[in-house]
């Protein structure tokens, strides 16, 4: 009785947060110009739009432009905030990690504001570099968790048996480390990627019309006109998506399972 | 003779702990010296200096008469085997043994060889493109010695490696360590707090408490002739008992373990009469029965036997003490509450300073 009723409540639960997803999705293949059920005829032109017409082909250049940015940027620096807040001796090591990752809590709004008014000091505002470093400050606190957590999993000894046969603190980086690290970095990159996608709030604030992204094109085209081009564009992101999260668990689950057979 | 390495004064604190004050050690090239304690005594913080891991507070370490206290680990050419193996677990067993060869900067057809003929000898050389993560823990053990050992470091540190192993898999390796240090003249430094262990192995063994060393010599002194009563309480089985030296008399002393229970021991240079000192015997050296050949023999009641396969331990009880004895299987047919005449022989106890 009592598992019946758990049963139930899982599929609620799973049932209210898929519907809407699932209820929209056919759309993207509707060959009429309103976003309304019975769908009459199948059809692929609003995929054509999404690649012909020049905002929305802007918009998914842009997306990929700055998410590749922000995760390149994001993962090199918190990768080697990672590697910092590792040693014993930094101090403060633990005040930093807080600080680190406050941009998973505060906020967007209040980011996007603050940085709103800083890159303009700094001209940045309305430019690629700008929404870049706004998208990376936003990744840094996955690749920081991803990479931590991996960095973790690495045997001390492992690094002391290294410098003992001869590898210098470098070599030891390079040869062991690393390459120990690879998959928390690759899958924090992945994290940090998926982020850029979907970030809408701080890019309204930052960006100008010519880093329009493919998120804050689907956001505007909403309020404007709503055609299933919207719906197009919400599938091929959730796709993707589901592709880097794929990505992201597989790496996970090896890096377990060879954590899980290192242990002696 | 210049001492291999040298130990002078060293000290070692953590924050306010002193885990070592101010040591003194001397290791022979081709030795092999196990250090041994309890946990916290110190042992492994010897090691880690010598390694290069920790650096002590105070005091200098010299290998062959040039200090080394200061330098960092990949200069102190010393292979490190760890308790944990800490095999590289992205590499191959080959790629393992091949790293600190690649470190020297060898060429790479004679790493291969050196590999090869490596892996080889310790019977691993089928399994050398296998993860270290796809071998059993013996087979872990034996790629971390053999990383250790392939690139001819000058000395061998073990940090309890065989910790991890059952026990029928521990006694055949502490074997093959030992047949490989004859073989090889490596001098090896053992790290273990099972002192099994460290008499089967060793040339010399350190006992190790509190962050001092407690008796340095040979496994048959520290057995036979323990100088304090930790060692004699730590290595293998003892009865210890408070006592009073009775009498001391051209090299025998009698001491009085009660108003009614006085023996006679060897007497230890030290020992005066009036003192208060320990008594220290073995179980092994405790004969039952008849027979009473030896200058002591007294009278106690069995209070329990127990049997143990290849032998029996009979505890014995006079008067607020108890004895262990351990005798032959068939030794005799002991009844529970019988007396019982025990005889030992005086050069078989020891009997120490308190």
């Amino acid at each position: 009785m009592f598992r019946a009723i758990q049963t139930l409540f899982g599929v609620t639960i799973v049932g209210f947060l898929l519907l809407p997803i699932v209820a929209i999705l056919p759309l993207a293949f509707t060959s009429s110009v309103f976003l309304t059920y019975p769908i009459e005829d199948y059809s692929l032109r609003w995929f054509t739009e999404l690649a012909t017409a020049d905002a929305w082909r802007l918009s998914i250049m842009n997306s990929l432009i700055i998410g590749l940015g922000a995760t390149l940027l994001s993962t090199v620096l918190g990768t080697l905030a990672a590697l910092g807040m590792r040693s014993e001796v930094l101090p403060l090591a633990s005040l930093l990690r807080t600080v680190f990752l406050l941009p998973m809590v505060v906020p967007a709004v209040v980011l996007g504001v603050g940085m709103q008014m800083l890159f303009v000091n700094f001209g940045l505002a309305s430019t690629y570099p700008g929404v870049i470093v706004a998208h990376a400050v936003l990744c840094v606190p996955f690749v920081i968790v991803s990479v931590s957590a991996s960095l973790q999993g690495i045997d001390r000894a492992v690094e002391k048996a290294a410098s003992s046969l001869g590898a210098s603190p470098v070599t030891v980086f390079h040869r062991v480390t690393f390459p120990l690290a690879l998959p928390g970095i690759i899958s924090g990159a992945v994290f940090a990627f998926a982020t850029s996608l979907d970030e809408v709030v701080i890019t309204l604030f930052v960006a100008g019309p010519n880093q329009r992204t493919l998120a804050r094109q689907m956001f505007s085209s909403i309020r404007e006109n709503i055609s299933p081009t919207v719906v197009a564009a919400a599938l091929l992101l959730i796709i993707g998506t589901l592709c880097l999260a794929g990505l992201a668990a597989a790496l996970r689950w090896r890096q377990e399972r060879n954590a899980l057979r290192a242990a002696p | 003779m210049q001492p291999f390495i040298q130990f002078e004064a060293v000290s070692k604190s953590f924050g306010a702990h002193t885990v070592i004050d101010s040591l003194d050690l001397t290791i022979q090239q081709g030795e092999f010296l196990s250090l041994l304690g309890p946990s916290g005594s110190g042992k492994t913080t010897i090691l880690m200096m010598l390694a290069g891991f920790e650096r002590p507070t105070r005091g200098t370490i010299t290998l062959e008469g040039t200090r080394i206290d200061q330098l960092p680990p990949h200069r102190r050419e010393m292979g490190v085997v760890f308790q944990n193996y800490a095999l590289f677990p992205h590499m191959t067993v080959a790629e393992n043994v091949a790293f600190p060869l690649e470190m020297k900067k060898l060429p790479r057809a004679e790493i291969a060889t050196k590999v090869e003929r490596a892996l080889d000898m310790v019977r691993l050389g089928q399994l050398k493109n296998r993860r270290p993560s796809q071998l059993s823990g013996g087979q872990q053990q034996r790629v971390a010695l053999t990383r250790a050992l392939v690139f001819e470091p000058r000395v061998i540190l073990m940090d309890e490696p065989l910790g991890a192993l059952d026990k029928q898999l521990r006694e055949h390796m502490q074997l093959e360590i030992r047949e490989l240090h004859k073989r090889l003249g490596l001098t090896i430094v053992f790290v273990t707090h099972d002192q099994s262990e460290a008499l089967t192995m060793s040339d010399r063994i350190a006992v190790f408490n509190g962050g001092r060393i407690e008796q340095i010599d040979s496994p048959f002194v520290i057995y036979d002739t323990p100088r304090t009563r930790f060692v004699a309480q730590f290595i293998g089985e003892t009865n210890l008992i408070e006592a009073d030296v009775v009498n001391v008399q051209g090299g025998r002393a009698t001491i009085a373990l009660s108003d009614d229970l006085v023996a006679q021991v060897d007497a230890a240079p030290e020992l005066a009469k009036g003192q208060k000192a320990w008594f220290s015997l073995r179980p092994e050296r405790m004969r039952l029965g008849a027979d009473p050949a030896g200058d002591n023999a007294l009278t106690m009641t069995i209070a329990d036997c127990i049997y143990h396969g290849d032998h029996m331990r009979v505890q014995l009880a006079q008067g607020q003490f108890t004895f262990t004895a351990r005798c032959e299987r068939l030794a005799g047919d002991w009844k529970v509450g019988a007396p019982v005449v025990v005889s030992f022989d005086p050069r078989d106890c020891t009997v120490l300073a308190p």
